[in-house]
């Protein structure tokens, strides 16, 4: 059912309340939550993380809107903790990377398959590539470190195998940039694709980069920072697809927007009762702002908001596995590569530039290619090849020796 | 306090949960193959160069900032540091029992509180025996890092609102068997030395180390239904008529628990 943002009336922000122990609620459970639960709680703390990152940059340089941005974003500082902290204490980062990839590839996955402009929707197939390829080299990290399956959090939706290698994913930084929508063009659907995507990969990067050296194991270490680079090279890539003539209360207008739509995506397909109630009141918190701003950019901008954002939203992002459309994606377009803001579709034709950085980085050798050497995804973990290359201590009585 | 089950309660992390999902994802690794020769041992070779890389070398226990004998004030000041730890992981137990309460068989609170007090006896007697070598207690040496980092899980299991205290227990076994792997390692140590004192001190720790362990053994048996077995060697591999060991489940006791079972010294 589609969502009329200004008929609902949400909570007004001097309504939106919290207490520490509000903050701190019990979390998703890491065996028997579905897996999309956990995707949604990833992804909606990186639309959080980026509306604190916007309303911060937005601050700095617009002294007259430093008041009320200071206040909804003391609220979406709240938000954001309620939502991260809903991640158990039992699943490790490394548990949690697995999460973040399967956002990326599942979340990225339904924006493409929906995305009106096919610049955009290009755009999102070749990124998903990538983030797939990160899900099969963490995946025989965590097999070949931890001795792990990392099925266990996948539960099957997403397919764990290569996908654009990881060491030929490194571009000269002029080759991640694309062109951007047009904002007096573009479907508002566009719009909150992209805004969607630059949250969740900037999150991402942001993860990678806090976690990576908690890590003991000196190719997990190497791998975090080979990612890390890739995911900041996404982010570089999907910001740059933001119209930069939008003007700041415009682009605070469409983050509140898409914070409205990202909940409501997680309101209708949420399957465990507690973390529901928590999207609609978070929905709530989120129409409140959407108006709070609205009202803003009437008075500072004169123009109306029904010029710029639609009565209603677009269809949910869907939360289901979209196994199908990846695996045609990666069939068609592994190969591809971009120059400059354009794609093409075979190394040969990569730039000189993105050659030479390349073999620079990968000089001392990828630790992608190193973790997952020859990595065939399999139930249980490769530990099975193992133990029937051991043999059966039942029938031979040597313990494997 | 526990919900009744249902299908929220579903374990949802194996493949027999959705066959069909999983054998599509065997059909993917058979279409999209590895893009690298090679196997899991590549990590290994990285893991070899950076070992022998290091600037510095082996975090080993280098000499204490107030003198003394490095080996002994090291594995000191790692029980020091591990009896700290297992105080506030008797505390957290404390919680879990006020939090679900005990069961037939298991820990009262008062049997908690005393051992929760015995380690932290160990940790005072720990820092007086590190002084009088005119070590640091408050030094973190190499080792204690080491044990704290090892053993950090435990702790995490004992502080999650979510476990059980039958769950808590199987934590702090581990924990109890380390300490008694270490106080008897620790007795070696001063017994090399020549320290007498000390020496009784550990005899004593040792001994109440392994009283923790009997007990948390029994609670966990009564747990399970299972009888708690007496003594070392009562249950013995079974030989199969082959000649075989078909099943093994006598417990290891230490050189130590052996001499106090059979009398010896």
């Amino acid at each position: 059912m589609a969502l009329t943002w200004f008929k609902e009336k949400g909570v007004p922000l001097d309504k939106q309340v919290f207490t520490w122990k509000d903050l701190v609620q019990a979390p998703y459970r890491k065996l028997c939550d579905d897996a999309f639960t956990r995707v949604r709680v990833i992804l909606m703390n990186g639309i959080e993380s980026e509306a604190l990152r916007f309303s911060h940059a937005c601050a700095r340089m617009n002294g007259p809107l430093q008041e009320p941005l200071a206040r909804v974003r003391r609220v979406e500082q709240h938000q954001q903790t309620l939502v991260n902290w809903l991640n158990p204490p039992d699943q490790t980062p490394l548990e949690t990377t697995i999460g973040f990839e399967q956002v990326a590839i599942e979340v990225t996955a339904s924006l493409a398959e929906v995305e009106p402009d096919p610049y955009l929707a290009q755009t999102y197939r070749f990124g998903l590539l990538e983030d797939f390829d990160h899900l099969y080299r963490y995946s025989a990290l965590m097999d070949r470190v931890d001795g792990k399956d990392a099925n266990a959090l996948i539960q099957g939706y997403t397919d764990i195998v290569p996908g654009r290698p990881t060491s030929r994913e490194h571009r000269y930084p002029l080759d991640d940039l694309r062109r951007p929508y047009d904002r007096t063009r573009a479907e508002p659907l566009s719009k909150l694709n992209a805004m969607t995507l630059v949250a969740g990969e900037h999150q991402t990067h942001d993860y990678y980069m806090n976690v990576g050296p908690s890590f003991s194991d000196p190719v997990a270490r190497q791998l975090y920072a080979e990612i890390a680079s890739i995911e900041e090279q996404h982010v570089t890539q999907y910001e740059s697809l933001v119209d930069p003539n939008e003007t700041w209360l415009e682009k605070w207008l469409l983050h509140e927007l898409n914070e409205v739509y990202n909940y409501w995506s997680c309101v209708e397909s949420e399957s465990n009762p507690r973390i529901k109630s928590l999207w609609e009141r978070f929905l709530d918190y989120e129409l409140g702002h959407l108006r709070f701003v609205a009202e803003l950019f009437q008075s500072q901008e004169g123009r109306d908001v029904h010029e710029l954002i639609p009565a209603s939203l677009p269809e949910p992002i869907q939360y289901r596995s979209h196994r199908d459309f990846v695996r045609q994606v990666l069939r068609d377009e592994v190969m591809f590569s971009s120059v400059g803001t354009e794609y093409v579709t075979s190394p040969d034709q990569e730039s000189d530039e993105t050659r030479a950085y390349r073999a620079q980085m990968n000089a001392d050798g990828s630790p992608t290619d190193t973790v997952a050497a020859g990595y065939v995804w399999m139930p249980g973990s490769e530990v099975v090849a193992m133990a029937s290359a051991a043999g059966n201590p039942r029938k031979n009585g040597r313990d494997g020796r | 306090m526990k919900q009744p089950e249902t299908a929220r309660d579903q374990n949802l992390t194996g493949q027999a949960v959705a066959p069909n999902r999983a054998a599509r994802m065997v059909e993917a690794t058979e279409e999209f193959p590895p893009d690298a020769e090679s196997s899991a041992l590549d990590i290994a070779a990285v893991r070899v160069q950076y070992a022998q890389e290091l600037p510095d070398g082996p975090a080993t226990a280098g000499p204490p900032a107030l003198g003394g004998t490095a080996p002994l004030l090291d594995k000191l000041g790692e029980r020091l540091a591990f009896e700290r730890a297992g105080t506030r992981l008797y505390e957290a137990l404390l919680s879990k029992y006020d939090a679900y309460g005990s069961f037939e068989g298991g820990p009262s609170r008062e049997d908690l509180v005393e051992m929760l007090g015995e380690e932290a006896a160990h940790f005072g007697l720990l820092r007086e025996a590190i002084e009088s070598l005119g070590g640091d207690p408050t030094e973190l040496t190499p080792s204690a890092n080491v044990q704290l980092t090892a053993s950090h899980g435990v702790g995490q299991v004992l502080v999650d609102p979510a476990t059980t205290l039958v769950q808590c227990l199987e934590a702090i076994t581990m924990a109890e068997l380390a300490d008694n792997e270490c106080w008897e390692s620790l007795l070696g140590l001063a017994e090399m030395a020549g320290n007498s004192g000390l020496v009784s001190d550990c005899e004593r720790a040792l001994a109440t180390e392994e009283e923790h362990l009997e007990k948390v053994r029994m609670w966990l048996a009564a747990a399970q239904g299972r009888p708690e077995v007496e003594g070392e060697g009562d249950v013995e591999e079974e030989e199969a008529t082959d000649g075989t060991a078909t099943r093994g489940r006598s417990r290891k006791r230490s050189p130590r628990q052996r001499k106090a079972a059979t009398g010896e010294r």
